[in-house]
């Protein structure tokens, strides 16, 4: 009891075995999911694979079947007693039409009881000085998710959920975003959690990336592990594909990723460098035109565990 | 019931409301109404003496019978049915509005349990609704003082019904009326958390109020067991509407005392009944 007290206390998010239904329609199938303290998570997973679902159960918005889930040691019914702890930013900016971008800050310090000059502060870090008297429905799409995410900084809370954060973002947007989660991360320890499709993004923010895939986690780690990992893949063009082939089922160093085209194969290589491997096929009297190493990245990492088994693109799945 | 972070909601829903335009509609409404009621009314009658002056026909129920208090319970008549429509119909959009938009989440994610959310705005609908009703009787009464006279009503010498009894009628109706607005808040927010969108709400909401005045003929009896026969409405079987015609000397009708007991409790009943509804339905539904 004492220890799952502590464990609940150094943890932000705790997700254990997440079951959830629309009608006969699984769509979280035993997810679980942890993450630490001022860590940067990165969740991503297909359309419709359940990130927003999950996003939604966490913070109390709908009911699941199964599972349990702490948010800073709270259920997700009584996150509101963290007492603005917990900050959310949904993929539709959640503001009221009626107000300013300046009162909508003013809001939300009104009802956190903030006496702080926070929202100057984060207007000029938004770019929104120049808006803060216009109504927030006569804002840009891309204005209202500013707001809507300096909104959520006011606290200043300790976890944060962003839903799709750089949906209808300019360039500069994206990079003030980045920045400014990267400067809570850094001077105040908060804890992110982004939902997101922009892998390269998140590749630069994330401490950790989570995929969801079939109502699970398929895989969770730090990035830097993922990233470096004891695979490696190469891009090999050559008239001999099928030889080539025939190596990748022969050697179990090498496994055959996709085949591009009659001329060009992909592969991953397990303890083998891309030397060794030329050397191979030049002694297997494979010709080879051009050998490329391709360099591992999140958005390969997510096309191959959703394309295909995990075993088959990292060594270690945890 | 979870009701932590109730009194934060209230503030940030009077908040937002100081701050709305719709708000300001919502109360201001039900006054314009009254005054371009009471106004029209006076024009009308104005032309109608013109006419008989020109025509020397006498028309009947002319302005004999008009005194200032019957004006003013058709004023009231007509501000109490706007207010009812509009609050209620305000009541059903304000909730469903806020889950359309997200602002909903915003308070459950950071202050506040649903069930907070949810009855913090029925006490800012009813907070509102005094607001509204304080200005509009107000209109009403200075108005209709002021473009007829208050006095009571004499025929042939005769005093039908002295100005206490009139008072004291327009008291019971406007109390009677009064009593079925929190019923009619209610209603509005449990169709308001059952509604997928403002629109489909507020719709659903004005198709009770105005289709119940089609139906209530054919329930009979058993339309005493539903607030809205007490309630002002577009179809009106309220007893605010027969005190138009007692005070004016047209009726000798007055409420029977098993009537005034319907009319207390089964709107309160009616209200707390809304309000279980709604409790169950806010902790289920998704925000």
């Amino acid at each position: 009891m004492c220890a799952e007290l502590t464990q609940s206390l150094n943890t932000t998010l705790s997700i254990d075995n997440l079951h959830k239904r629309y009608g006969s329609h699984n769509v979280l199938n035993g997810l679980s999911l942890k993450i630490e303290p001022n860590s940067i998570v990165g969740l991503v997973g297909l359309n419709g694979s359940g990130k927003t679902t999950t996003i939604e159960c966490l913070l109390g918005l709908q009911r699941f079947q199964e599972g349990t889930i702490s948010v800073l040691g709270a259920s997700p019914l009584d996150i509101f007693q963290l007492k603005g702890r917990v900050a959310a930013v949904f993929d539709q900016p959640c503001l009221y039409p009626g107000l300013s971008v300046r009162q909508s800050s003013m809001h939300t310090k009104f009802v956190l009881r903030n006496h702080s000059s926070e929202p100057v502060t984060l207007e000029d870090s938004f770019r929104l000085t120049q808006y803060r008297k216009f109504k927030t429905k006569r804002l840009s799409f891309g204005n209202k998710r500013r707001t809507a995410i300096m909104q959520a900084l006011i606290g200043p809370p300790d976890f944060v959920v962003l839903d799709e954060p750089f949906i209808g973002l300019d360039a500069e947007g994206v990079e003030d975003v980045l920045y400014i989660i990267k400067e809570e991360n850094n001077d105040r320890g908060t804890t992110f959690l982004l939902a997101s499709h922009q892998l390269p993004y998140l590749e630069r923010i994330c401490t950790h990336i989570a995929i969801l895939h079939e109502g699970s986690i398929a895989l969770h780690d730090k990035i830097e592990n993922l990233l470096t990992s004891n695979t490696l893949s190469v891009r090999v063009r050559s008239p001999q594909c099928t030889e080539i082939a025939e190596l990748a089922l022969a050697n179990q160093k090498i496994d055959l990723i996709t085949q591009h085209g009659d001329d060009t194969v992909e592969l991953s290589l397990r303890d083998l460098n891309s030397s060794e491997l030329n050397r191979l096929l030049v002694e297997s009297g494979i010709s080879v035109s051009e050998l490329e190493v391709v360099r591992q990245s999140l958005n390969s990492l997510f096309r191959s565990i959703t394309n295909q088994d995990i075993d088959q693109v990292v060594g270690q799945p945890q | 019931m979870n009701a932590r972070g109730f009194g934060v909601c209230l503030r940030s829903e009077l908040w937002i409301a100081v701050r709305s335009f719709s708000t300001y509609m919502a109360i201001l409404l039900p006054s314009a109404i009254a005054v371009i009621y009471l106004i029209m009314s006076r024009v009308a009658e104005l032309t109608t003496e013109a006419r008989e002056r020109f025509t020397n026909v006498e028309v009947p129920f002319g302005g004999d019978y008009s005194t200032g208090y019957g004006n003013l319970v058709d004023g009231m008549l007509v501000t109490l049915t706007c207010i009812v429509l509009v609050v209620t119909t305000y009541t059903a959009w304000t909730f469903a509005n806020d889950c359309r938009t997200g602002t909903v989440r915003l308070l459950v994610t950071r202050v506040a349990s649903r069930h907070a959310v949810v009855f913090a705005k029925v006490i800012t609908v009813h907070l509102l609704t005094i607001v509204a009703l304080v200005f509009a009787l107000a209109a009403a009464y200075f108005l209709a003082g002021s473009l007829w006279s208050y006095e009571s009503v004499v025929e042939d010498g005769y005093e039908l019904i002295s100005e206490m009894e009139i008072q004291s009628e327009i008291f019971i109706g406007i109390g009677l009326a009064l009593i079925t607005l929190p019923a009619s808040i209610t209603l509005g927010m449990l169709v308001s958390v059952c509604g997928n969108s403002p629109v489909q709400s507020t719709v659903v909401t004005l198709a009770i109020l105005v289709v119940y005045g089609f139906f209530q003929p054919y329930f009979g009896s058993l339309a005493e067991y539903c607030f809205l026969t007490f309630t002002p409405l577009l179809f009106d079987a309220s007893y605010l509407r027969e005190v138009s015609d007692i005070v004016r000397g047209f009726s000798d009708v007055y409420i029977s005392d098993s009537t005034i007991r319907l009319n207390i409790w089964i709107p309160i009943v009616q209200a707390l009944g809304f309000c279980v509804l709604i409790y169950f339905i806010t902790a289920r539904r998704r925000l």
